[in-house]
Parts: C-alpha cells; structure tokens; sequence
C-alpha cells in the first residue's frame, strides 16, 4: 500500500528553501507592519492592504515599462499614488463606524484586483507585465560580488538582504514615531475617539495619516513582491492576502511592531512548508489546502489566543 | 452604544407600520427617500431612453432586475445578521457559492431533478448557518469578543469555506443541468428561459420575505431585535429563538441566492461568492445597513444601475459601477438611501 | 450684555420622537461660574453635546465667543478654547496617567508628522513644560502617586478628578464639567471647587457646570440655569431659581415619576 502522503525533510534543510521563505517573511513582514499601524495602534479596520501592495506595484511597473521611468523615480511616485488611494478611500468611510471602513477597503482591494486583470493595456491583464527590474538586477549583481564566492549561486539572497534591512529600519522607524507625541494621539483615538476629540485632536485627520502609511507600507512591500517574482499579475495581489497579513498580526500579536517579524517567519515557513507535503492532488488544490490552514489558523487564533505571542490580550477588544 | 463617534451612522430604528401599505413602504425613512428613489430612478431611465431609445433600456433592464433578484436575495441576509447580531458577515458571500456547489452535488453528481437540488442546496446552507452561530458566534459573543475578533472570524470562516470547496471540486467552472441557451421573445425583448425562472423565483421568494418580515410575529420580533439586542431580551423577546432564525433566513436565502446565480449565469467557481460580495454591500450599503426592506430595494437598484451602465460604459466595468455606488453612498448618505440618521455618543 | 462668552438660542435637538432639547435660550457670561440644573433627562448633557460640536443641532444657534459654532467639528471646537468633560469618564484607560495628561496639551509640533521630523528638539522641550505641568495639576488633585499607572487603575472618583486635570491641560477659555463631582469624595470635591475659583480668579476662566447637588450650585455659582424636558425653566440667581415655583415643580414633578 502507497502512503497517502509523504514529507520529504531534506527541502527544509536546503538554503533555497529558507531563503524563500526569508523573502516572504520579509516582504510580509513590511506589508503588515501596515496593518499594525491601523490596526494595532490607530483601531482602523483595514482590510483592503493588498490593494496598496497592488497599486504601488503596478503603479511601480507601469511607470518604468509603460513611461519609460526610471526604477528609482519610480518608487517614490508609485508609494505617493498609493498613500493618495488610501487617503481618497478613507476620506469617505473612517468618519463613519468601524466597520463601514472594513468594508469599503475590502471592496476596495478587489476593485484594484479587478482592474490589474481587466486594464490590459496599462496592466497586461492575466498575461502579467514584464521587464521593470533590469537596474535592479545590477543592483543585485553588486551584491552579490560583495558576498563570499560559496554564496554566489544564492541569487536572491541580494533580495533577502535588502528586504530584511528594510524591515529593520521600518520597525525602528515605527517604533521612534509610536513614542512621540504623535503616537500618543494615535493610541488616544484607538482607545477613545470622543476623548481625543474633546482634547482638541483632529481624529480624521489622524486616521487620514495612519491609512496612508500603511498604504505607502503595503507599496513598499509591493515592490519587493514585484522584484521577487521579476513579474507583476494579478493573482499575487488578491484581496485575500491581506489576511494572511492579519494572521501574521495577531499571531505576532496586536500592538507590537517587534512581532510583525516573528508572526511572519512562522507564518511562511509554516506556509512554504505545506508545499513539501506530497499530496496526491492537483496544484490549485494544494493552494487551497494553503488557505485553509490560512483560515482555521485565523479562527483559532483569534478565538483561544488574541493575545498572539507578544500581545495583551486586552488589545484584541476594540472597541466598536 | 460605547461613544460612537457624532457622525456614526445607527442603524436606523424601524417604524412599525401601518395600514395594508405596498410592502416597500416599511422603509423606515418614511415614503419620502421612497418617492425620491424612484423618482431619481424615473429620470435617469429617461434620459437613458432618450439617448440609446427605449428598446436597449428596457432589454438591459430586464437583464438588470435577473441580477437585481438573486444581489436582493443575497444582500437580504447580510443586511439581517448585522441587524440583529451586529456582525458584518464577510462569509456571507461565501455561503452563496456553498448554495451552489450543494446543488451541483445534489443535482450533478447524485442526479437529482433541479427544483429538489435547489432545495437541498437552501436546506444545507441554511444549516451550515446555523453551525456557524452554534459553534462560533452565539460561544464568541458570550465571551464578549470584541468588533475586530468577530469580523476575523468571519473572514477565516470565509476562507475554509471557499478554498474547502475548491479542494474538493477544483477551479474547474461547473454547470447545473439547466437549460441557458433557450429564449423567450416577449414585446420584442429577449429573456432566457432560465433567467425568467430565475426572476419569478426570486421576486417571490423576495415579497414573501417581505410579508414575513412585516406580517408575521417572527418577522417582527427580528426586526425588534435588529433594533436593539438588549431591549428585546427585557421585553421577552426569546431572543436564541429569533438569532436561529434569522440564521436559517439568512443562509437559506443565500444559498437560492447562488443557485440563482449559476443558473442565470451558467457556471460556478469557488470565487464566485466572493465576487460577488462586493456588489452585496453595495446594496446593503446603499438601502441602509441592518435595514431588510432597504436591503431588497438596494440589491434591485445595484442590478438596475449595472446593467443600465452597459449602455454608457465597456461591460467589463460593471462590477465596478457597485463599487462606484458604494463609495457615493458613503460621501453623500452615509445611511443609505432608507436609513434615518442617528447621532449617539 | 456685552460680556457675554456663550450664547445657546433656540436649540432644538431631536432623537426620533425625543425632543431632548426643545428651544433651549440662555447666555453665560464671561468670567462666571454658572450652575446648569434640572431634573434627570431634562437636555442636558445633549446641550453640552449640541454646544461643544459632537452632535449637531436640528434648530438653533449656538454662539462662542462672537462665533457661530454650529457645523464646526468638534476638535475645532475645543481649539478655539471650549472643552467639555463627559458624564460618564473618559480616562484612556490602557494608557498611563501622565500619557492621559500630555495629550491634552496644546502646541506640541512633535503632534504633526512632520513636527516629528524635522522639529525633534521642539517637540522634546514643550514635551518637558507639558510634563511639569502635567505633574504639578495630578499633585494638586492627589493624582502623582499615580502618574505612572494606567488610567484603567484609578478608581470612578479619581476618574473625575483626572477628567478634570486633563481639560486644565488644554488651558481653556472655557470649560464645560458635565457632573464633576458625581462620585467624588467631599473633601476632594471641596479641593476641586476651590481651584475652580481659583482659575476664574486668576485666568478669568469660565465655568459652565451640570450639577445635582444643591448645596454645591447654591454656594459655588454665580448664575443658575434650570432645564426641564429640553427647554429653559428658570434662569437667574442662586436664590431667585431655588425659590422659583416652577423650578421646584420640574423637580417635585420628575421626583413623582
Ligand atoms: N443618543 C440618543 N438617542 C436617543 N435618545 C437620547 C440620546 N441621547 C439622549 N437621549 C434622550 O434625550 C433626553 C435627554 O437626555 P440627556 O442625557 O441630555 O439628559 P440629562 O439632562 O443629561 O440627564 P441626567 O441628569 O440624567 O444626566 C433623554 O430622554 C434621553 O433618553
Ligand atoms: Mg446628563
């Protein structure tokens, strides 16, 4: 009798495999960082992040294959034109309760999804855009000469390096800007909008500044996604990864920014390793069982564990 | 309500009303944003008749009101369960495409006629309704979970549910055995055969809600309890009995809700709940959220106004125009179309 | 009268059937302590809503300082010097005491993004002053031994107390204390209504209070303002309202209820 599956160890000892899995982490790591800030700190709903991860990216692409920009005026315009999408989206719903911005910023990612699919002209639809990471790959080739020669087979590892050297001077950029005064609005109008309101602080306005972070964070980790896959298509950008980025948050745990990371390791090795099971099914099927885990992990999280691994269980009530 | 901002929006109160009105009339902003509805609705189908002649309009919207039928029955249980239990259901989409694949089960694979599929299709989703407030809600809420840790929930009920189907049936689109490809001329408009069924089904399992929400005792002790939970419990209101309820309601509808769907469209894939989310916000934002009424005029008007877009627009953007909506609504009237605003601290 | 620094006319403010508000007309002078009275569900801390910009008015005008307010957010409201303390407390509660007193405090550059940046020196030193401050108002309501304590410590009466300490932090014109001494031990209350004075003595700062106790509005005020079911009873004197039949009606009338 053949077994039903089989789990071959030896990819989980291979450098390739941890470097996926490090760039994943990393990029997803920066995409929920995003989240964070919103969720953890601000107490907005934002469900729609791989929408901005989706309009930085392809705003990125557009401008240097379509426009003929180059890569690096590019990404400080395609981070502007997602912070001004977060703003446009906000301005309608983060006066009203909570749960309206849910809801818009969900139907708001898969609008973007829509249009990357349905754009062709500007996005190339299913058949994806190519050919915006050439200066890039100059840059990674530098890199990778910097690096001893027993490394030099690894060519994502320039990725990796960058990714994560970004990751940590976000975290530590987030955490100075959480300690200043203008963190403490934040966590006042998280805590408490009519208190903060009474004391004079413009919560909109607030409200306005965190969304458009988070999107120009979700752009960031966007491009790092783009320079990973050298290939922009619609089905990297779905709506639904921004709750693998919730799982990551609560997992890590709710108003902390040093869990972002750990939350995002765990997340992918354990993701990356679903694809090592040998399981008798076609691929789309093995994607599913990837979401699957995804969801039941998601429930059971935030049923027995709010708290995740770093949090307090007290930051999971926002208040409604 | 814990210091709601001054410019949230409440669900609005529900007059009872009075005397034999036309069902619509239940809306509880009064028959003014009714008049003003329709009249706005009058006009634009005027000017669209005046511009593209009345033929294209009327034909579009038939089309429109085939979609508007199965948005309504969608867009009537997500609206109930926010009502009543206070949670924004992003699984709800999700029950439509279980609807479809239960009768793809029963009516394809087991072999059963379509009318009996259809009803198993309502009966399993309906119970899959109720598991979920068995074993997820009615334990969440008593722990006092907060507003995000339901609405994750929802989201990783979603995700099982969704990629749970597509394991077992792939990506692959899959049929019912119904006929799309006949017709019926009528006035010089074409319908499918199948779409018109769907359109009577729909319209009168949709005033049968209505009469229910209205007329029956249950209606209004859902309605009552949509209001406000903890008034209800007070005054003897069997509050478990009513949220069971609402949940057979609320899935059930969802469930003929999708098999409308793949029967007016064709085929199904596991995403197709999820898609079509979006647009049932949309028709619940703009009928007012919690609002039933609102919900089923809301889903009519969004099938109404994307169809009619076709005229103006690429029909590959109609999906976008519930989108469109969703964002006026929120910049316009916050409390949709048949709310009343409300200002709490 | 010329010195007037708040004028409510006319408000009218309805929730569904309720009128809470029902044409509610005075005036509050500048530099006064003026009590606002009347039975439970008389209007109000819907008033105090209506006039400080968190719900807005169906009718009626309401005038700041030569200003109309109606439409003005909230946050606007408070920034032009009128800040109001809530019935029900207020304290950010998973924040410490101190956080709770230096958010209040007005023309911190380090409160705007690009303060943070390119003003850090700024930023640190109003920080300091904000936090002497801060310091020296928690110790004068019994409040430093809980500087460093979470808001979600302190008990209802000490909610009250740094409720108030906080709005003296956004240094107000105005200040509108919705029930301030509910709850409130009466040695501390007492310490409370002196300092009361002593702002109005020294920055001439205006009081507009909601109270239930009689002795507190007949010896601290300077004006009385009765409501009952949304509109204005009485208006005048300590004694004049105290005395005034129909002020005695509302009361005995809501006590029959
Ligand atoms: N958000 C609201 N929705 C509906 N009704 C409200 C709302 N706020 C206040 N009311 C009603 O308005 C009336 C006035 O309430 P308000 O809180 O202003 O009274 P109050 O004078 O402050 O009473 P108290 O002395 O008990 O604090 C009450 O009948 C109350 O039920
Ligand atoms: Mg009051």
């Amino acid at each position: 009798m053949t077994p039903v599956f089989a789990v071959s160890l030896d990819a989980l000892t291979s450098a390739d495999f941890w470097i996926g899995v490090g760039v994943l982490a990393g990029t997803y790591t920066i995409f929920t960082l995003g989240l964070q800030l919103n969720v953890g700190f601000t107490g907005i709903i934002n469900f729609g992040q791989a929408g901005f991860m989706a309009i930085g990216a392809y705003s990125m692409g557009i401008l240097v294959v379509r426009a003929g920009w180059s890569l690096w005026a590019a990404l400080p315009a395609a981070t502007a034109i997602a912070m001004a999408a977060g703003v446009l989206i906000g301005l309608p719903s983060l006066r009203l309760r909570a749960d309206y911005f849910a809801i818009v910023t969900i139907a708001f990612a898969e609008i973007v999804r829509y249009v990357a699919q349905n754009a062709r002209g500007l996005t190339g639809g299913n058949q994806g855009l190519l050919g915006f990471d050439d200066q890039w790959l100059d840059v990674s080739d530098t890199i990778l000469g910097w690096l001893p020669a027993s490394m030099q087979d690894q060519f994502l590892l320039p990725l990796l390096i960058v990714v994560w050297v970004t990751v940590a001077i976000l975290t530590g950029l987030l955490m100075l800007l959480q300690r200043s005064p203008w963190g403490r609005v934040l966590r006042a109008i998280r805590e408490d909008e009519d208190a903060a309101r009474a004391l004079g602080k413009n919560v909109l306005a607030y409200k306005l500044q965190s969304i458009a972070l988070a999107a120009a964070l979700g752009a960031i980790a966007g491009y790092f996604l783009a320079l990973n896959l050298s290939f922009l298509s619609p089905e990297s950008f779905e709506p639904q990864f921004t709750f693998i980025g919730f799982t990551i948050l609560i997992l890590g745990g709710l108003a902390n920014y040093v869990g972002v990371a750990l939350g995002s390791l765990i997340m992918w090795t354990l993701l990356e390793a679903t694809r090592f099971i040998d399981l008798p099914l076609a691929a789309e099927k093995v994607a599913a069982l990837r979401f699957v885990i995804v969801g039941v992990a998601l429930i059971l999280l935030v049923a027995f564990r709010p708290q995740g691994l770093l949090g307090k269980r007290q930051e999971m009530v926002l208040r409604d | 309500m814990a210091g709601a901002a001054d410019t949230a929006v409440e669900p609005a109160p529900r007059d009872e009303p009075r005397g034999a009105a036309p069902a619509l009339a239940g809306l509880s902003g009064g028959r003014g944003p009714l008049l003003v509805t329709v009249a706005i609705v009058a006009a634009i189908a005027l000017v669209l008749i005046v511009a593209y002649g009345i033929h294209d309009v009327a034909q579009r919207g038939v089309n429109g009101l085939v979609s508007g039928s199965y948005f309504a029955l969608g867009a009537v249980g997500l609206t109930l369960v926010y009502g009543t239990l206070r949670l924004v259901n992003f699984a709800h989409g999700d029950l439509l495409t279980f609807g479809a694949y239960m009768a793809f089960l029963a009516n394809v694979t087991w072999g059963v006629p379509i009318v009996l599929a259809t009803l198993f299709a309502v009966v399993a989703t309906a119970a899959l309704g109720v598991l979920s407030e068995r074993v997820m809600w009615r334990p969440m809420r008593g722990r006092g979970a907060g507003m995000l840790q339901l609405l994750l929930m929802t989201l990783g009920l979603a995700f099982v549910i969704r990629y749970g189907i597509q394991m077992i049936w792939g990506t692959f689109p899959r049929r019912l055995e119904v006929d799309v490809t006949d017709s019926i001329s009528f006035l010089g408009l074409r319908i499918g055969r199948t779409e018109l069924i769907v359109v009577i089904v729909g319209f009168v399992v949709l005033l049968a809600v209505g009469l229910m929400l209205r007329r029956t005792s249950l209606g209004r002790q859902m309605r009552a309890l949509s209001d406000d939970m903890g008034l209800a419990e007070v005054t003897g209101i069997d509050t478990d009995r009513v949220v069971i309820a609402t949940w057979i309601f609320a899935a059930g509808l969802a469930g003929l809700a999708g098999v409308l769907y793949t029967a007016a469209i064709g085929t199904m894939t596991p995403n197709l709940g999820f898609f079509l989310l979006l647009s049932l916000f949309a028709a619940v934002i703009l009928g007012g959220i919690g609002n039933a009424f609102g919900a089923l005029a809301g889903g009519l008007l969004l099938g109404l106004a994307q169809e009619w877009s076709t005229l103006v627009i690429d029909p590959r953007w109609k999906v976008a125009v519930g989108f469109g909506i969703l964002i006026l609504v929120l910049f316009v009237r916050p409390q949709g179309l048949f709310g009343r605003k409300e200002r709490t601290l | 009268m010329t010195d007037e620094l708040l004028r409510v006319e006319e408000v009218v403010k309805r929730f569904g059937g309720v009128h809470a508000v029902d044409g509610a007309t005075f005036a509050v002078r500048g530099g006064s302590i003026t009590a606002l009275i009347g039975p439970n569900g008389a209007g109000k801390t819907t008033l105090f809503n209506v006039v400080t910009g968190f719900q807005r008015a169906d009718r009626g005008e309401v005038v700041y300082d030569g200003r109309t307010v109606g439409g003005r957010p909230a946050h606007a409201i408070a920034r032009c010097g009128m800040v109001r303390t809530f019935q029900i407390t207020k304290a950010l509660a998973a924040m410490p005491v101190i956080d709770n007193m230096t958010l209040a405090a007005p023309r911190q550059p380090g409160e705007h993004l690009a303060g943070v940046i390119a003003r850090p020196y700024a930023a640190r030193k109003r920080e300091k002053a904000v936090r002497e401050r801060a310091r020296e108002l928690l110790a004068r309501y019994g409040l430093e031994q809980k500087a460093d304590d979470y808001a979600g410590t302190l008990s209802g009466g000490q909610r009250k107390l740094l409720e108030l300490a906080r709005v003296l932090m956004v240094e107000p014109r105005m200040v509108l204390l919705d029930e301030p001494m509910a709850g409130v031990n009466p040695t501390l209350g007492g310490k409370l209504l002196e300092h009361v004075h002593a702002l109005r003595e020294q920055e001439g700062t205006t009081f507009l209070l909601i109270e239930h106790d009689m002795e507190v509005v007949m010896g601290h005020s300077d004006r009385v303002i009765c409501m009952a079911q949304g509109r204005v009873i009485a208006d005048g004197e300590p004694e004049a309202v105290r005395s005034d039949p129909r002020v005695i009606d509302a009361y005995l009338g809501g006590a029959a209820r």
